[in-house]
């Protein structure tokens, strides 16, 4: 097996993207004018070239990545299990669906990519009548996958078209089973990327699968403590043009999920400063602290309509605020995490290049204050050069 | 509880942890028998745990071996559970029964949320509820505390009752309730 140091590894984001030779790191603002490939070509097309295809390593977490809505019977199980698992294999959901209530969901417009179907232990069958058929079918879905119980996967597959089986992921003891829905995902985004025209192409350099920026990252994890002075349990936070992805160790949060992996993702889909601004301003204007924010940073809500150097950080410094609102009891999303026990927090994307430690501290310590009443400080810790991209990507690499 | 469980392993010889569920219990088995020819815990499933910020294993551990010991299909949560993941998990097994203990004594608290919560869920209406341990915190007499649980939706309430005794009661109640 070849080292993962004689590799080439490209990260393909929303705004940026990155290349990671043996001996240098380099970014570059994207030219939506141009493709992917071509825009990349032109830029360190002598860097590329330098490779073989087979040393070429590309993940992207460009275009958002694939959406999923997941129906499941319960909260606690399978709902929370399959997002779980979505998240983990680098998958955005845009609903989940309590099964009982599925009448008073309203359709989503979009094309979902996948539509993710969970309930029940193998002993418990008959629990998905002709109700899921019904909103099926006024769904406007690429893909549909059954993870719940057997019974009910024998019925399903003559009702319904276009439906995966693969087994359940929960267990005869309730646990949750979770390598055939990543492997499934993962899969599947694959496919996703080699069908958009502009990632696909990609494929003329490399000869190895394009992974999820995330998943990669994820990867990385267990290995931060070798290039970073973080003390367990920590949070990730990669605050991109498009999306804000968390990862967070497992100790945050109280949960019935036995898993391998000590670290799970959730991501904030439209919470970005670049691409997603106008989502992130709306955001902060919902959130009634966001103006006591604005007032400690010594600006006005003008701001959000300014296009400068200081309105860009002003809305980093919001955007930080606002994603540990989201996972706070104040505002309770996919997950709650225990923030108060948490002893770093860890900063890696764009955000890293235009915030410095103190303005980062400034809204970390404002966030405590205000929605916790606590004094709590976990240290921060800022990946300015890509170090965990690139730490998760040559293990990746190295692995293949 | 734990005088109650103490009882409970040492007047339980039979208990066994090795019954596979691909096997029923040989007749006469433990808590299978008392003359009852319609009752059938082997198909019956019971979800199980501690509720709320409860952390007495060891009770927990005794209940999960006496209802596997009588032949039950035992989904045990374990403890620090919330109601929200009993009803969630009653509903993803299908479960008969759902029983709680609770020995510090916050049962109560939880308890009074039992029924608005149990009406959102459209499918737990044949659920049969039961509750035991120390339900409350000081002194109580069961005189009271019964009919108070009663009125929160449990069908049935064991307030420091001997392990055995309550399993007992259980099967009565399935014995009438739901004799198929």
């Amino acid at each position: 097996m070849k080292q993962a140091n004689d590799k080439l590894l490209i990260d393909i984001g929303s705004t940026y993207f990155k290349l990671c030779t043996p001996t240098s790191i380099e970014q570059h603002f994207r030219d939506f004018n141009k493709r992917i490939l071509d825009d990349l070509n032109h830029k360190c097309g002598d860097t590329v070239a330098r490779f073989s295809q087979n040393d070429i390593h590309i993940c992207s977490s460009a275009n958002g990545g694939l959406s999923t809505l997941i129906i499941g019977l319960t909260q606690s199980y399978s709902l929370k299990y399959a997002t779980n698992i979505a998240y983990n294999a680098g998958i955005n959901i845009i609903e989940s669906i309590v099964f009982q209530d599925i009448k008073t969901y309203s359709i989503p417009s979009d094309v979902i990519d996948a539509v993710i179907i969970v309930g029940g232990i193998d002993s418990n069958g008959g629990v998905f009548d002709e109700r899921l058929d019904e909103y099926l079918a006024k769904l406007n879905y690429s893909n549909a996958v059954f993870v719940g119980n057997a019974s009910d996967a024998e019925t399903l597959t003559g009702r319904l078209d276009k439906l995966t089986v693969l087994p359940n992921i929960i267990d005869n003891r309730l646990h949750i089973v979770e390598a055939h829905l990543k492997e499934y995902l993962t899969n599947l985004y694959q496919q996703d990327i080699e069908g958009k025209q502009d990632i696909k192409h990609l494929y003329d350099i490399t000869g190895n699968q394009i992974y999820s920026t995330p998943y990669v990252v994820n990867r990385s994890l267990p290995l931060i403590h070798t290039s970073f002075a973080v003390t367990d349990p920590f949070i990730l936070l990669d605050i991109g043009g498009a999306t804000t992805d968390v990862h967070y160790s497992k100790d945050l949060v109280s949960d019935n999920i036995v898993t391998q992996q000590g670290h799970d993702r959730i991501v904030f889909k439209k919470l970005g400063v670049y691409k997603s601004r106008q989502s992130l301003v709306f955001t902060a204007e919902q959130n009634e602290f966001a103006y006591e924010l604005l007032m400690h940073l010594m600006v006005t809500e003008n701001i959000y309509h300014e296009h400068s150097e200081k309105a860009t950080k002003i809305l980093m410094q919001l955007a930080i605020f606002l994603v540990l609102c989201n996972m706070s009891h104040y505002q309770p999303s996919t997950v709650s995490l225990k923030l108060l026990a948490m002893n770093s927090i860890v900063f890696t994307g764009g955000i890293t290049k235009v915030l410095g430690t103190d303005d980062i501290e400034d809204v970390v310590a404002f966030f405590y204050r205000k929605i916790l009443n606590s004094e709590h400080k976990p240290a921060t810790v800022l990946d300015k050069n890509y170090d965990i991209w690139t730490l998760g990507a040559k293990e990746h690499a190295a692995c293949l | 509880m734990n005088r109650l469980n103490a009882r409970g392993r040492a007047e339980a010889p039979e208990f066994t942890t090795d019954i596979t569920r691909d096997t029923p219990p040989a007749v006469g088995a433990f808590g299978i028998i008392r003359g009852c020819t319609r009752l059938n815990p082997w198909a019956m499933k019971i979800v199980t745990g501690v509720i709320g910020n409860d952390i007495h294993v060891v009770a927990n551990r005794l209940m999960d071996l006496s209802l596997n010991a009588r032949g039950y299909e035992v989904f045990n949560l374990g403890v620090n559970t919330y109601l929200e993941e009993f009803f969630d998990a009653s509903v993803e097994t299908g479960a008969d029964v759902l029983l709680i203990s609770s020995l510090n004594g916050e049962a109560e608290g939880w308890s009074r949320d039992v029924k608005p919560l149990k009406a959102k869920y459209k499918n737990l209406d044949d659920l049969v509820m039961m509750i035991g341990g120390n339900l409350t915190v000081g002194s109580g007499n069961a005189t009271d505390i019964i009919p108070r649980y009663q009125n929160y939706g449990f069908d049935l309430v064991c307030h420091q009752v001997d392990l055995n005794t309550g399993l007992d009661m259980l099967e009565d109640y399935l014995r009438e309730h739901k004799p198929s």
